[in-house]
């Protein structure tokens, strides 16, 4: 059945296509969980958390648009276990999950514009770079799980993502307000 | 401004990495755990009947004098919560609500006599006056009652508040590091007030500390919003305990436990648990995924069982075995593991009240203690 088929039949109330979707996509979860907490929660919270995320997408698939139920999946994963540590006052050093653009640009920047601008970015990427991206921000797997995934050097893998930074910045701040890039 | 790299990827089509695949059993859980939560929703949250509360107190005056009168004015106790048990903890409950009854409030004063300099502790938001009627306080554990009472016609009609309607509650202690894992339970409610019940578990508790009472999120006829109740001091930590140290013989030397702390409110096990060898214990597959050959951290298998022939569970040596408050067991359940030292600590903060002379064995991953 097809993610749109599948979303509508859930928005709709049906459990057993929730219990389809929880038996594929559960892995996919479940290791975005435990990239994330970078093995700070318990078995248990992690339960807790993939069942969390899951009772998320019964609540919320009407509002799911087709073909990005996966990357949903992963957003609410992540801020679920984030939010699990913040209740446990853990905290997970995440290392360069930002970067600054200027105020008054973003707000200039239609949502299809930014959408537009961040796939020409990643587009603009070697197909590794945009693995090492994946994997770290959507998965969120450790440059050394990287590394050892893709057989790099950790400091490698730190460079390219790094690169890979600059390029999403870039092409954000394209042909605009060059004057009030921060760095 | 500072845009989330994660936030900007949602949309972006990224490539398929491939990733293990869970057990099956672990998709049962968490196939089983969703599933009950959605017929929660579906099928409201059942409170525990007033008439069986009221039995419960009924019992509970018999052993404790107080408790009966101070349910008929309204006020929901801690005797609601342990019933005859309570009497082994009633020194340490600093009640703080102010009674409408004379009569009642003598009542209280009797159950606990750090109440006689009792200050209330008292906070509106926009629909609901929040009032705190008590507290009860271990070195790793806490509970505290919460009145909530509605000030608005939209507070009236939304009386009862749960997760699942977006409310959520905490009781935690400021003072220290360590928070531990915080809980929420409604207890009861009628449309004059809920009550709940909160707990923290895991925590470090020392009289003088300070515990801040949050509202994490409250539904409101605009939205969602959040509020900081009241900061309150604790004056009593019950520091009851037993110690054992436990058979280090059973485990590796890079996943142990080595010493379980009881108390008639809490059970704690600290332990060491090797992060870096489990970093290195995950070998690539070549495919993206990994086979990990290190146990994960997971709670110990634990179970308590009493001189009467009553015995609980607390974990199953994966998951938590939560019990209802009023019964043995644990509500809620605390696991660490510090970054500085791989120190491991669970801590179950008991949903009644154990008398530690009562205790025939306790059991942790298949080896017998007792408590001599």
């Amino acid at each position: 059945m097809d993610e749109m088929a599948m979303l509508v039949r859930i928005g709709t109330g049906d459990e057993q296509a929730l219990e389809s979707v929880i038996r594929q996509m559960n892995g996919y979860v479940v290791a975005i969980i435990r990239g994330r907490s970078r093995g700070k929660l318990s078995q248990e919270d992690l339960e807790e958390v993939a069942s969390d995320v899951f009772v998320a997408l019964w609540t919320h698939a009407a509002e799911i648009r087709p073909g990005h139920l996966k990357s949903w999946l992963a957003s609410v994963a992540r801020n679920k276990t984030a939010d699990r540590l913040r209740r446990r006052r853990e905290t997970v050093p995440l290392e360069d999950m930002e970067i600054t653009v200027p105020d008054t640009l973003w707000h200039n920047l239609a949502r299809e514009e930014r959408r537009e601008r961040v796939a020409a970015a990643l587009a603009s990427l070697s197909a590794q770079d945009r693995e090492i991206f994946a994997r770290y921000y959507q998965l969120c797997q450790s440059t050394h799980q990287i590394a050892q995934a893709m057989g790099m050097n950790p400091s490698t893998v730190r460079t390219r993502l790094s690169r890979g930074r600059e390029t999403l910045k870039n092409f954000l701040c394209e042909g605009r307000f060059d004057y009030e890039l921060e760095y | 401004m500072n845009l989330n790299i994660e936030d900007l990827l949602d949309d972006a089509m990224l490539p398929e990495i491939p990733v293990a695949p869970v057990s099956l059993d672990l998709t049962e859980r968490i196939c089983d755990k969703t599933m009950k939560k959605i017929q929660k929703m579906q099928h409201p949250r059942r409170i525990r009947p007033m008439r069986v509360a009221i039995a419960a107190a009924a019992a509970a005056a018999l052993l404790c004098g107080s408790a009966f009168a101070a349910y008929e004015n309204g006020w929901f106790g801690f005797d609601q919560v342990f019933g005859a048990e309570t009497a082994q903890v009633e020194p340490h409950i600093v009640v703080y609500s102010a009674q409408e009854s004379d009569e009642a409030q003598a009542q209280v004063d009797t159950t606990a006599d750090a109440s006689q300099d009792a200050v209330t502790y008292t906070a509106d938001t926009t629909d609901y006056r929040f009032t705190l009627e008590s507290m009860l306080s271990g070195q790793d554990s806490l509970y505290a009652i919460v009145r909530m009472e509605p000030l608005t016609d939209y507070g009236k009609s939304h009386m009862g508040l749960t997760d699942q309607e977006g409310f959520d509650m905490i009781a935690s202690n400021t003072s220290d590091d360590v928070g531990g894992s915080l809980s929420c339970t409604l207890t009861s409610t009628d449309d004059q007030a809920s009550y709940y019940l909160l707990t923290a578990s895991g925590c470090d508790n020392h009289v003088g500390d300070l515990v801040n009472f949050e509202v994490l999120s409250i539904p409101t006829e605009t939205g969602e919003t959040s509020a900081s109740l009241f900061s309150v001091a604790l004056t009593d930590v019950m520091d009851t305990e037993k110690t054992i140290s436990l058979d280090r013989a059973v485990y590796s030397d890079l996943n142990y436990l080595d010493t379980l702390t009881i108390t008639p409110l809490s059970l704690t096990i600290t332990g060491w648990y090797d992060c870096e060898a489990y970093e290195n214990a995950m070998i690539d597959n070549g495919d993206g995924s990994f086979t990990v050959t290190m146990d994960e951290p997971a709670y110990p298998k634990v179970t308590i069982t009493l001189t009467d022939g009553t015995s609980f569970s607390l974990a199953n040596g994966e998951t938590v075995d939560l019990a209802e408050y009023g019964t043995y067991g644990s509500m809620n359940a605390d696991f660490t593991i510090s970054d500085q030292t791989n120190v491991e600590t669970c801590t179950w903060t008991f949903s009644q009240v154990v008398d530690l002379d009562a205790i025939a064995e306790i059991n942790v991953d298949g080896v017998a203690y007792t408590l001599d």
